[in-house]
């Protein structure tokens, strides 16, 4: 595909670029995405055992903290919140591109989000999953971690409603409820396509169960389409709410560095940015090692480039204006607080942060950066850390240094902070191959409600059975 | 299967069945009496060693299956009722009992708290006159040396192999007691007795027959924490016997001379009690009042802390300073030397001062000499560092300024038993006319200075030691016998005022210990006499008809001993000659190279609290050090050894070197290292192991408290030692311990004020402008709005006060020292465990109250203010909307109340507390070796929840203080509790009576009176916490001659 680095194909009826490059039938999409998952390549046994793996580091950091208790991080007095926290908002973040693409960009009616709504949506059920770990397993006493939920109970007992950390429960859990239920009803008719390709009796009662007895009649399509028009309704404020309530975790605090009202807009936009960043991460190998890159185009890469970009340029003015209002509101606290990210102890945090937030993305404004897959492979990564980095700056440098000197102290990981952490990449991993193992990776019925074939007003002789740009196209565009 | 109470009986036995035979223990403790056992590791196993995880790989798959709950391990615990109930004794009330203790010269009265049995808690005896309510930190950490799982239990015999086996009694009665009658025979000679200091009357009766028995034994002082330069300057002008002692009451002008007079000279509870009455202010106008206090030192104290003007100088000179300021009043200022005292000013040497200094010493003088024309008291204080001149030369000066009988007092002690020193125990022991050493409660191998090198010479040497630990000496001994807790035994000792008190016992002895004084009848007279019979045998015998049974019970309820007249005396500094002689003699040379200074630990005295977790985890009070000693330097010799915090340094004088690591201490005085005696102790208990560095070995024979001449170097590599305090100034841009200069290079805080969190003024600055603690906040209280008053829904608004009763707490920063007593007393009230040396490293401290130290002024001469810190119970407190259990709570009574039980452990309270006084249990640290032995659970105090790993915990006002005194009231038919009824642990050890609790709804109460003052503010009350703990802004009250 190297000669269409700069030129993407042009759909005959619209004139804009196509979203499945190359002529290609109904037929071909279903195989391009069911093959690989009925005959997984070696590659896949690789990154799935290396997930496991680090899966098992998980296993091995959460009994051995169950069994010590949370000393065995590096937390200390002023620093009460370190890693497990910084992980939380870190994975919220990333749990924000999902339903953003599926959700938001369906309102919008942007067609391009078909061929990666499903994978970012997936991405999306996962972050949440590890992002609700480190909640749970922070606390000194997890197995009472039941507590802030609102159960009826013979002491009368109710949760501290004033408690961001009680909102935190409602907001994640909800987010989590409708993406997970989103996701659901976006599959169902590609589980139909898969039942009906299976070919042992195992497969087929599976995806037969979960296909919930599609057949792909019109009335289904009606009622589909329905449900799906409403859970998107109800999953675009959800994609706001979330990480805005996760801000008030700090933003309600009297911290200085963290009592700040610009947090749930910057943590919003983060949230995208880091989101569509772990997308990239995911869709670029993904793509190139299940063949897809005629689904998700270059085009489609450019288009979460350019997203980053506006993302992380937001993100860029909130670092700025959050220094401006430390100067600005004269108070010496606040002040400090700012500058001390800058030039105190933990300085190299904020400049990795910046660097990788700010001054990363820059990079996309170069149109050859942004359609080259591997530059953008590049980029996200450095995104993903920069955002990391940018939730441990907020978490421990403003707990570090507060309003008493006395209380200062530093805070130090430990391995077993380490290990929590790629415990908890192994276990997304582990969960997105299993997804991309047994799960059409790509929404096959909506890629091809945006191919040209799926417009009415499209004519092809051979009618989607042939690749070659038939007389079909001409004809198509006289009428058009 | 025994029954768990038959272990217990050891324990519970009561005192009633002391019946003065003690009756045969079998050993108890079997397996115990290993003395070489490996030390329990205080350090909780973050690194795991392979067993362990693969036991915890094994148990992964074995919780596999069960729910979150399956980590929760809970084992079974039996309880046991008392059958039948034991006359006068109410299950859970607890009794208190008087008694007093001794730390070398001092002598504190003592009420200590019974809680079935078991003492738990230490509080000081309000008759007696040197506690006067108030006690110490030591007097607070020593409950927990009674219940000291590495206690000498058992007596021990050294083998021919060179190891020691476990004996009884009856083998050391047998078997000693044929040496001793064969020592007896020869009338000691060759023999060495080496006691501390004895205060005690009975003690010094026993020592007396001791000496006519043992007519040719040598008796030998060892006794670092004691008296003996203090008593040879007061003995030097004023004949032999005599003791002086110092009174504050009423000094408006104190200079102490290397003298840390508040944290651990003699007598520092009472002096610390009476400075801080002497800087009480109520208003502007009386601030005058106020005592001025110049202080001299080369290591900065608590003392040169509250220092209005402090001059740091090396140990040697303060002696010059001394002599110049004599000559400045005697001789520049007229002022007339005391009867007999003409010779003296011609015999003062002249030495040259530099400007600074002769400024200092001028103005100071001509301050006392004002004091004294207007009939006003001053003091001279000469802290026991110092040579016997100084302080010979104190007491002429004390009662040339009219001090004498006053605040200076001299009395006669004709009872004291004459002793030699050390350096005559050294010499016998190389020419051989010692042979048979008797240690009793002395550790010479280890506390003599190095010089002397006792622990090599006293090999084989020991005959019997009588110690609490198998300690240096003790692993010499032939005999190692286990020493009686002064809790478990029977005693008497005299205050330096003559005031006696009967040191009585609230427990049998928990181990076959007996104590020092009943060994030393047995050495005496080969008579087993029991302590009890020793005491009121004496008391019988001095007062003879005067003594009744009821006079006897009285003593033991008061704690003080009434109707006794004492030999009097009444000795005046007559005698020059002496003091003549000693100052031609006397060295005041600068010295040079290094000086060494030697210090008693504020927290280990002299090592005898070494093994005492509580007190190894107080932070020291100047540096904050904990579990360890350092080296301790000014920021300008750091500079010039290019050395930092950790590194090591060489320290070589005399031939004798040690390598120590560094800790910058600002206003130390240059080129001198400090250096906390008490640590490096080599192998007597789990704690004391590891802690620091024995500064012993380095000291000299001649003057062991300072020594000159010392190389110092950067040795290479690092020791870490750690500080809970890590920022020491208020200006954030200012690291006061760096020798950096904080000017240059990026610094975050350049540029941003010194936070108004401590606030302070002068006594002119408060005439000016009296309301200047309100000066500082970021917003005026006027305009200060708080969301809440727009929010009155009764259950969602602020919290509802309306107890009867609201509580609160005001601390005096101008009376409040710093001396830590108060975290040692909250340790030992609420249960707090000890975390260990790891955990402080990695700043989890679980202390509920810490004393912020501040360094202000320039960075080479600092100034240093204090600050206790602890839950300031928030009237809307930010911890307790952010819990999303509600497990932290208002009370109706303003307090800011914790259930542990509902604790999930978010420690989201802990973020967002203000003044970071939350603290979490990281790990479950009372299963923690150091915490849950059998013997160290029973000082637990039952009316505190004892928590469990994964809650947050944190100053509750001694809410089981507050309930006790509730239902008293309410049994007693009353609604409220009477003002100054409730006292908190912190306020109840406080020597300088810094804090007042009480209702501050009412408005007579003393706390309220104290929160009307001027000085009156709340810490960061700006943010509209409207904390419930507010402070009383310092006043100093510097000299105008010298700012």
């Amino acid at each position: 595909m190297a000669s269409v680095v700069n030129t993407d194909e042009l759909d005959p009826l619209l004139g804009r670029t196509q979203l499945v490059a190359g002529s290609h039938s109904y037929h071909d999409v279903t195989e391009a995405v069911a093959a690989p998952i009925e005959a997984p390549n070696s590659r896949w046994w690789i990154a799935f055992l290396l997930s496991l793996s680090m899966l098992g580091v998980l296993g091995v950091s959460l009994v051995y903290l169950f069994w010590m208790g949370t000393g065995i991080w590096g937390l200390n007095n002023p620093v009460a919140w370190g890693w497990a926290i910084v992980n939380f908002v870190f994975w919220v973040g990333i749990g924000h591109a999902g339903t953003l693409i599926s959700a938001v960009l369906f309102l919008f009616r942007q067609k391009w989000r078909t061929s990666i709504n499903r994978a970012s949506e997936a991405m999306t059920i996962f972050a949440v999953i590890c992002a609700l770990l480190f909640p749970t397993v922070h606390t000194g006493r997890p197995w009472f971690i039941y507590w802030p939920l609102p159960i009826p109970n013979q002491m009368d007992m109710w949760p501290n409603f004033r408690s961001p950390l009680l909102w935190d429960v409602f907001a994640v859990s909800t987010y989590f409820t409708v993406s997970l239920l989103f996701w659901y009803v976006g599959l169902i008719p590609d589980l139909a396509t898969m039942r009906d390709r299976a070919k042992t009796p195992a497969r087929r009662f599976a995806y037969g169960l979960f296909a919930l007895g599609w057949r792909g009649s019109t009335r289904h399509w009606v009622n589909y389409e329905k449900a799906y028009m409403i859970l998107a309704g109800l999953a675009t404020p959800l994609v706001l709410s979330v990480h805005t309530i996760v801000s008030f975790d700090f933003a309600v605090s009297q911290l200085p560095g963290w009592h700040t009202t610009i947090f749930p807009p910057y943590f919003v936009a983060g949230a995208i940015f880091s989101g569509f960043a772990m997308v990239l991460t995911l869709l670029v190998p993904l793509r190139a090692w299940f063949k897809l890159e005629h689904l998700i185009t270059i085009k489609h890469l450019e288009n979460m480039a350019k997203i980053i970009l506006l993302t992380g340029t937001m993100v860029g003015y909130a670092y700025a204006m959050e220094f401006f209002i430390a100067w600005y509101s004269g108070n010496p606290y606040e002040s400090y607080a700012f500058a001390n990210r800058m030039f105190g102890d933990y300085w190299w945090a904020y400049w990795i942060m910046v660097s990788c937030n700010v001054i990363t993305p820059q990079f996309i404004w170069f149109k050859s950066i942004r359609r080259s897959p591997i530059a953008l492979f590049i980029l996200s990564i450095f995104v993903n850390i920069g955002m990391w980095f940018e939730r441990f700056v907020i978490t421990v440098t403003s707990l570090h240094h507060d309003f008493l000197p006395s209380s200062w102290d530093y805070y130090t990981p430990t391995v077993w902070d380490i290990s929590t952490l790629v415990g908890s990449f192994g276990l997304f991993f582990t969960l997105f191959c299993i997804f991309v193992r047994y799960l059409p990776t790509i929404a096959i019925a909506e890629v091809k409600s945006v191919m040209p074939q799926a417009d009415p007003h499209y004519h092809a002789d051979n009618h989607g059975e042939h690749p070659d740009n038939g007389p079909g196209y001409a004809q198509a565009k006289e009428h058009h | 299967m025994t029954k768990p109470t038959e272990t217990l009986k050891t324990y519970w036995r009561s005192l009633e069945d002391h019946d003065g035979t003690r009756p045969a223990i079998v050993d108890e403790f079997p397996g115990q009496a290993d003395i070489e056992a490996a030390p329990a590791s205080l350090i909780p196993a973050t690194k795991l060693a392979r067993r362990k995880f693969a036991g915890i790989l094994g148990a992964s798959t074995a919780l596999a299956g069960l729910t979150s709950t399956g980590c929760v391990r809970k084992p079974v615990e039996n309880i046991l009722p008392f059958a039948k109930r034991p006359e006068d004794l109410i299950p859970g009330q607890p009794i208190y009992y008087a008694t007093a203790y001794q730390v070398g010269a001092s002598v504190l009265g003592l009420l200590v708290e019974s809680q079935d049995g078991r003492p738990t808690k230490v509080e000081g005896n309000p008759r007696h006159p040197n506690s006067s309510g108030a006690t110490d930190m030591w007097a607070q950490g020593s409950v927990l040396n009674l219940y000291d799982p590495d206690r000498c239990r058992v007596p021990h015999r050294l083998g021919a192999d060179g190891k020691h086996t476990v004996a009884d009694w009856e083998t050391v009665t047998a078997e000693l007691g044929a040496t001793l009658k064969d020592l007896r025979a020869a009338q000691g000679a060759g023999v060495a007795l080496v006691i501390p200091t004895i205060l005690s009357p009975t003690y010094r009766d026993v020592l007396k027959t001791f000496k006519e028995k043992f007519a040719k034994a040598r008796i030998i002082l060892c006794d670092p924490a004691g008296a003996s330069n203090g008593i040879a300057g007061a003995e030097m002008v004023g004949g032999p016997g005599t003791r002086a002692s110092y009174h504050l009451t009423g000094a408006k002008v104190i200079a102490a001379f290397d003298s840390d007079f508040i944290g651990s000279e003699q007598d520092h509870v009472r002096l610390q009690r009476e400075y801080a009455d002497g800087r009480a202010v109520v208003s502007p106008e009386d601030a005058a009042n106020m005592s001025r206090l110049y202080a001299i030192e080369p290591h900065f104290t608590i003392t040169g802390a509250q220092a209005d003007h402090r001059l740091r100088v090396r140990g040697a000179e303060v002696g010059g300073l001394l002599m110049a300021l004599a000559n400045e009043l005697f001789g520049n200022q007229g002022l007339r030397l005391p009867p007999g005292g003409e010779g003296l000013l011609g015999a003062l040497p002249k030495a040259e001062l530099s400007p600074e200094h002769s400024k200092f010493i001028a103005a100071m003088a001509r301050d006392l000499n004002a004091a004294k024309t207007g009939r006003r008291a001053s003091a001279v204080l000469v802290g026991e560092r110092q040579p016997p001149w100084a302080h010979a030369l104190a007491i002429v000066i004390n009662y040339g300024l009219g001090n004498g009988g006053n605040t200076v007092r001299l009395r006669q002690d004709d009872q004291e038993v004459d002793t030699d020193d050390l350096g005559v125990l050294a010499a016998g022991l190389a020419d051989g006319s010692i042979t048979q050493v008797i240690c009793l409660e002395t550790n010479p191998a280890y506390e003599a200075p190095g010089e002397l090198g006792l622990a090599a010479a006293l090999k084989d040497k020991v005959l019997a030691h009588l110690g609490h630990h198998v300690d240096e000496t003790g692993k010499l001994a032939a005999w190692c016998l286990p020493a009686s807790h002064y809790l478990e035994s029977w005693g008497d000792l005299e205050a330096i005022d003559s005031t006696i008190s009967i040191v009585q016992p609230l427990i049998a002895p928990l181990h076959q210990s007996r104590s020092a004084l009943e060994v030393l009848a047995w050495i005496a007279t080969d008579a087993e006499l029991d302590g009890y019979s020793l005491v009121q045998g004496y008391w019988r015998a001095a007062l003879g008809a005067m003594f009744s049974d009821r006079m006897w019970r009285r003593w033991l309820h008061d704690g003080v001993v009434q109707g006794v007249p004492r030999a009097g005396g009444n000795p005046t500094p007559r005698d020059m000659a002496g003091l003549i002689a000693a100052l031609a003699k006397a060295d005041v040379a600068r010295g040079d190279n290094f000086e060494l200074n030697f210090h008693l630990d504020p927290k280990l005295a002299d090592g005898r609290f070494a093994n005492n977790g509580w007190l190894q985890e107080a932070p020291h009070p100047m540096t904050k050090l904990t579990w360890d000693n350092a080296a301790y330097i000014s920021i300008e010799t750091a500079r010039k050894l290019q050395v930092e915090n950790c590194d090591l340094l060489n320290i070589t004088v005399g031939g004798r070197s040690l390598v120590a690591p560094v800790w910058i201490a600002p206003g130390q005085a240059d080129d001198t290292v400090s250096l906390n005696l008490g640590y490096g102790r080599r192998e007597i208990g789990g704690v004391a192991n590891g802690a620091g560095v024995d500064a012993y070995g380095l000291q000299a024979a001649e003057n062991p408290w300072f020594v000159a001449g010392a190389q110092v170097a950067k040795f290479g590599g690092r020791r870490m030692v750690y500080s809970t305090q890590d920022q020491g100034s208020l200006d954030p841009g200012v690291d006061p311990a760096s020798p950096k200069d904080d000017s240059q290079g990026t610094n975050p805080g350049r540029g941003y004020p010194v936070r108004p969190i401590v606030r302070e003024t002068t006594v002119e600055g408060f005439k000016a402008d009296p309301d200047f603690s309100q000066k500082g906040d970021l917003i005026a209280k006027a305009n200060l709005h708080s969301l809440w008053d727009l929010n009155t829904h009764p259950d969602l608004g602020p919290p509802a006060l309306v107890g009867l009763q609201q509580w609160g707490m005001v601390i005096d920063l101008n009376k409040c020292t710093g001396c830590t007593a108060c975290t040692v007393a909250c340790v030992a009230e609420n249960n707090i465990p000890v975390v260990g040396r790891s955990q402080v490293a990695n700043g989890r401290e679980l202390h509920w109250i810490r004393l912020d130290r501040y360094y202000t002024g320039p960075k080479e001469a600092p100034e240093a203010v204090v600050q206790p810190m602890l839950c300031q119970h928030c009237e809307t407190a930010p911890c307790e909307n952010v819990c999303p259990v509600n497990a932290t709570a208002h009370s109706p009574e303003g307090l800011n109340d914790m259930a542990y039980n509902r604790c999930i452990g978010t420690r989201y309270c802990a973020n967002n507390c203000p003044y970071k006084v939350r603290r979490f249990n990281f790990f479950n640290y009372n299963k923690e070796p150091v915490n849950d032995h059998e013997l160290v659970r029973m000082v637990k105090n039952p009316d505190v929840t004892v928590r469990f790993r994964g809650v947050i915990e944190k100053c509750s006002y001694c809410v089981q203080r507050i309930q006790e005194a509730k239902i008293q009231a309410h049994t007693a038919g009353e609604s409220t509790v009477k003002d100054g009824v409730i006292v908190t642990a912190c306020a109840q050890v406080c020597p300088s009576r810094a804090i007042e609790f009480g209702d501050v709804a009412d408005p007579t109460t003393r706390v309220s009176q104290n929160r009307a003052s001027k000085r009156n503010y709340g810490v960061l009350s700006d943010l509209n916490t409207r904390p419930r703990t507010t402070y009383l802004a310092r006043v100093r009250n510097p000299n105008p001659e010298l700012v």
